[in-house]
């Protein structure tokens, strides 16, 4: 993977960090972006190193459109898999077969784990304890089967297919 | 727009709820982490997005609270999972496989 120079760093920074700034104060005026431009250069300039590996290359076309692909489906995935904990939670019985699995993922850069980490966490019944090279470590509610083909189809699956298209 | 806020207002509370119950009815730490975070993720989402939609001029500034929201509750939930296992506290004994062998770091 190719890690982009400090200025595309900066500048990616910096407009994140404007566009969250113009977005918390919403109603626009003028102060408030001269404020916000300084501000956002100012903490770039000291989080750049951080904040990102790919620098302005971020903002290609298709990228923002995979990542905007990409939010429905996981709202959705986290509304189905609230309702499935809701059912495991109230039944009387409380039907649970926990597990710690293993999973492997395709996906190579680390902005690209985090977030398939944080998805599968986010989804309930699911929650990633540990990431070591490409092998995920899943503590699962409910699990069918416990080995890795099946963990990684399940779980994996249904994210990676999607986060493919906007991080490698 | 009220009617909107009032049910995504609702589903919030609802999802709070059930969070709270399987907080008391799970057996060990790591499921309770499951239900609670989680829960309380769409529960917080939920009821940040309602009152939004209850005064549509703070819309987007809870839009951006939630997606903070979203964006730090898997890291807590995930840190809390994996020091409690290199602590050593025991899963319970309804687990079936547990894959994780934190003190060498390394896969069974």
């Amino acid at each position: 993977m190719n890690n982009s120079n400090y200025f595309s760093r900066w500048v990616f920074g910096f407009i994140i960090l404007l566009l969250l700034w113009l977005a918390f104060t919403f109603p626009f005026s003028l102060p408030e972006l001269y404020t916000g431009i300084v501000v956002a250069a100012f903490t770039a300039l000291l989080t750049a190193k951080y904040f990102d590996e790919f620098g302005i290359s971020s903002f290609a076309p298709g990228k923002i459109l995979g990542l905007l692909i990409y939010i429905p489906i996981i709202l959705w995935e986290i509304i189905k898999a609230n309702i499935e904990v809701a059912i495991i939670v109230l039944s009387p019985s409380l039907p649970i077969e926990p597990a710690i699995v293993t999973a492997k993922t395709k996906l190579k850069s680390n902005i690209g784990k985090m977030f398939l980490a944080n998805s599968i966490t986010l989804t309930p019944g699911t929650l990633t304890v540990d990431i070591i090279k490409d092998t995920y470590f899943i503590h699962c509610i409910k699990i069918a089967k416990t080995d890795e083909k099946y963990a990684t189809d399940s779980i994996i699956g249904k994210f990676e297919k999607h986060l493919r298209r906007f991080v490698k | 727009m009220f009617i909107i806020g009032v049910i995504l207002i609702t589903i919030g509370v609802t999802f709070s709820t059930l969070g709270a119950l399987g907080l008391v009815r799970m057996p060990d730490l790591y499921n309770r982490l499951q239900t609670s975070t989680k829960a309380t993720t769409l529960g917080a989402f939920s009821t940040i997005i309602g009152v939004g939609f209850l005064n549509p001029a703070w819309l987007i500034k809870t839009i951006v609270i939630a997606t903070f929201i979203l964006l730090t509750a898997p890291i807590s939930s995930h840190n809390l999972a994996r020091a409690s296992h290199k602590w050593g506290i025991p899963l319970s004994d309804k687990t079936s496989v547990d894959k994780y062998d934190s003190k060498s770091g390394k896969k069974e």
